[in-house]
């Protein structure tokens, strides 16, 4: 009996205590979780946060001695080390600003929820676009930048349309970083060896593809299985085609997607030049990496892409084949309007803990010392007027460079990052049925301009006419 | 009287009293988990209804109450009725096969073939893999110029019949659904492996002794034996079918064109690409809705004939 009531009474202490430290868990949890977060929308200035801490714990410790740390998210990878270098050499160089950057490979999906529940970067880098920043700006998550634009001098220093590009609502909230244009790469040995020059007409070009299809090569590694390659073909045909000026108004709403212009544009690549086999073989089963693959190797002779490519085409242990490149040439006797672009931008929260911290680190982002590291070492072209002559870079990127310091304001567009995601997920899903031949140019065009209609009535356009 | 009632009162509040402490030390278990479930689980889902009675596009402080406009949406957006037909060839092709598949090999296994460990770690090691790395496997497989399958159908002369199979939209489903089924079927198989242990011997070997073939053994015998077995497979399945995403996501995004999309891919689609996450979430209800009616039915039915 003893012993029995000892056990209970054993049982009972364990079970209160494990009742207890049940109710402590659940009860913590509830708290954490209940646990009011801070208004998304409220800004707090980084002298109030700086001196908000110390004055309880060391009354007499000068506010500006405390460090202010800033959560800042880029898509870089984590292997850009030379990110990170840039990010050891501010906090070197700022000692009461310490940025800790994290790389998120998947910031379209987590940076909306991250930002509205105050728990964000201080700093992004981010997609430019209406239904990017777009959306984070109308719903009052970012700062805007008009005013350090004036203080720091970027209105001089960095390029306008880089900054116009992130303009929503009137106000400016970041800086376009990363300009890209789109033209065709070429494959210098197999030109030389079947006697090819740089075409100066589209018809030129076609003549090339048909001689380069006689040869066994690829004539265009264009391949459509992640659809967004097809965005950038229908840019730089738009472009040659319907021209800068009706592209901007398309883009913005004010002209219609069918116009036979666009639908020339498509009908010219999606279909007619598919029909006539120039691209990869089952394009839409085509990654657009194995389609770069097919480059390198020397299976394709040209590709229609980026100017981001240049440092894998530069690189002899990637692609041994020396590498060349044009603009795709006029259609028609039209002008050409190569579509250029911005990777991404820089934004800065609302809610960042420090403005004016933040404005710092954007600041040296776009300095000659980091423009340096940007062109040497990661190959990304930064929105600076600056000399080409102090960086030592290879002669196809120096190329790039300069055709967008002295060019970029002639140029087209690329128009995925100036459309709403309505649009663009139209236009991907599309393209991939032109291309499969279950879908005409003029359908495809005419579920372009209801798209648009759809975004235009939901307030989602970006207005890009001059 | 007094005395044994009065004990008798005792004894019941002393009962009632070790009733209690007991249920209270089963609820003590089960708190942290239930609170977990209910914050990650039921909180969620509940939230997701009020959002799908609104437009919000997911970074608005506001959301703006619309009732059931996401829902009467569905009526006229064809992409749903599309993916939903998707969905239906998923669940019939992607429930039918493995099942019969599973079954197939494990009653040849149970009928005494040997190497029945090493069979079962071969038919399972597909399950263990992640739907990324099952992807990215069977992306290789169908390549349309270096991939196993083109080449296979080369060099045994089909060389006609090769093809592009992610990217033609009369090939592009069943090439996915081939791919899940390659990874589901070893579950299965193992299930199935595990309830055969259960089935009588005795009524196989009395429809044996009755003339009954191998055939009329598995459908009238064993398969019956099998029954809660089957029922339990079919309705996760089921369920599964509803919410096929990663696979689909990762090897076509739903390509070529809408050919591959199915409800979850476009839940995805809406909410996280084009900033609707009121209509997302409609379609996430959606998705639960029916998973939980033909369980239901399933179930149901499975019930009813065996009454």
């Amino acid at each position: 009996m003893r012993t029995g009531r000892g056990v209970s009474m054993a049982k009972r202490m364990n079970r209160r205590e494990f009742v207890g430290m049940c109710a402590t868990i659940v009860a913590g949890a509830i708290a954490a979780a209940c646990k009011p977060s801070e208004s998304p929308g409220a800004s707090r200035p980084a002298s109030e946060t700086v001196a908000a801490a110390p004055t309880t714990t060391q009354p007499t410790a000068a506010p500006q001695q405390e460090k202010v740390t800033l959560l800042y998210w880029d898509g870089f990878g984590e292997e850009a080390a030379a990110v990170d270098d840039m990010v050891a050499a501010f906090n070197e160089a700022h000692p009461t600003i310490q940025v800790k950057r994290e790389s998120q490979p998947n910031m379209r999906e987590i940076l909306k929820t991250a930002l509205s529940a105050g728990t964000g970067p201080d700093i992004m880098y981010y997609d430019t676009g209406p239904g990017f920043a777009g959306v984070l700006a109308y719903a009052g998550l970012l700062l805007p930048l008009d005013e350090a634009y004036a203080q720091y001098g970027w209105n001089e220093r960095i390029f306008h349309w880089a900054k116009e590009r992130t303009v929503f609502g009137g106000k400016t909230y970041g800086i376009g970083h990363e300009l890209e244009f789109i033209g065709v790469f070429y494959n210098k040995r197999i030109y030389s060896e079947l006697g090819l020059a740089e075409p100066k007409t589209h018809d030129e070009y076609l003549a090339q593809c048909e001689k380069l299809k006689g040869a066994g090569y690829i004539p265009i590694a264009f391949s459509d299985q992640d659809k967004w390659p097809a965005g950038h073909m229908f840019s730089v045909f738009a472009g040659n085609i319907a021209g800068k000026d009706k592209l901007a108004k398309a883009i913005s709403g004010e002209a219609p997607w069918n116009d036979p212009d666009f639908v020339q544009a498509i009908q010219t690549f999606f279909v007619d030049m598919n029909k006539a086999g120039y691209f990869i073989p089952d394009v839409n089963a085509v990654t657009y990496d194995d389609a770069n693959s097919l480059f390198y190797s020397g299976k394709a002779a040209t590709t229609i892409t980026g100017s981001w490519m240049v440092e894998a085409y530069t690189d002899p242990e990637t692609m041994s084949d020396p590498v060349g490149f044009f603009f795709y040439p006029s259609i028609g006797g039209k002008p050409i309007a190569p579509p250029a672009g911005l990777g991404s931008g820089y934004f800065v929260s609302k809610a960042t803990k420090s403005p004016e911290g933040s404005f710092q680190f954007l600041d040296y982002l776009m300095s000659e010392e980091a423009a340096k590291i940007w062109l040497e070492e990661l190959a990304k072209i930064p929105p600076l007027h600056i000399d080409l002559s102090k960086y030592n870079l290879s002669d196809l990127f120096r190329f790039c460079v300069e055709a967008l310091q002295q060019h970029a304001d002639e140029m087209g567009y690329n128009i995925d990052v100036l459309t709403p995601d309505n649009f663009n997920t139209m236009m991907f899903d599309g393209f991939q049925e032109v291309l499969n031949g279950t879908k005409t140019a003029q359908q495809q065009a005419d579920d372009l301009e209801k798209a648009m209609q759809e975004a235009k009535a939901a307030g989602k356009v970006m207005d890009i006419t001059p | 009287m007094q005395a044994t009632s009065g004990s008798a009162l005792r004894a019941r509040t002393r009962g009632n009293a070790s009733a209690l402490r007991t249920a209270a030390m089963g609820y003590a278990f089960v708190l942290p988990a239930f609170a977990l479930y209910l914050f990650f689980v039921i909180y969620p889902f509940f939230v997701s209804i009020y959002y799908s009675l609104t437009k919000w596009d997911g970074a608005q402080p506001v959301k703006q109450f619309v009732g059931l406009a996401n829902y009467a949406r569905f009526l006229s957006d064809r992409l749903v009725w599309q993916s939903l037909q998707h969905n239906v060839v998923w669940i019939i092709l992607g429930t039918i096969t493995p099942i019969a598949i599973g079954l197939f090999l494990g009653i040849l296994l149970w009928s005494g073939a040997r190497g029945i460990v090493f069979y079962r770690t071969v038919y399972f090691l597909p399950v263990v893999l992640s739907e990324v790395v099952i992807a990215i496997i069977w992306n290789w497989i169908y390549h349309p110029l270096m991939g196993a399958l083109n080449l296979l159908l080369k060099g045994v002369g089909l060389g006609s019949l090769a093809r592009g199979w992610l990217g033609d939209p009369g090939t592009a489903l069943p090439a996915l659904i081939v791919a899940a089924i390659w990874s589901y079927y070893g579950f299965c198989f193992v299930v199935i492996m595990a309830g055969l242990q259960n089935v009588n011997l005795e009524l196989v070997e009395a429809a044996t002794i009755d003339g009954a073939n191998g055939w009329q053994r598995v459908v009238h015998v064993i398969i019956p034996e099998l029954r809660h077995v089957l029922t339990m497979i079919t309705a996760v399945t089921l369920i599964g079918g509803f919410n096929v995403f990663g696979i689909v996501f990762v090897m076509t995004q739903g390509g070529p064109g809408t050919a591959t999309q199915v409800i979850a891919t476009y839940m995805y689609r809406k909410a996280f690409q084009e900033s609707e996450v009121g209509y997302g979430s409609a379609l996430a209800v959606l998705m639960t809705a029916l998973s939980l009616v033909a369980s239901y039915i399933f179930i149901r039915l499975r019930e009813r004939g065996e009454q």
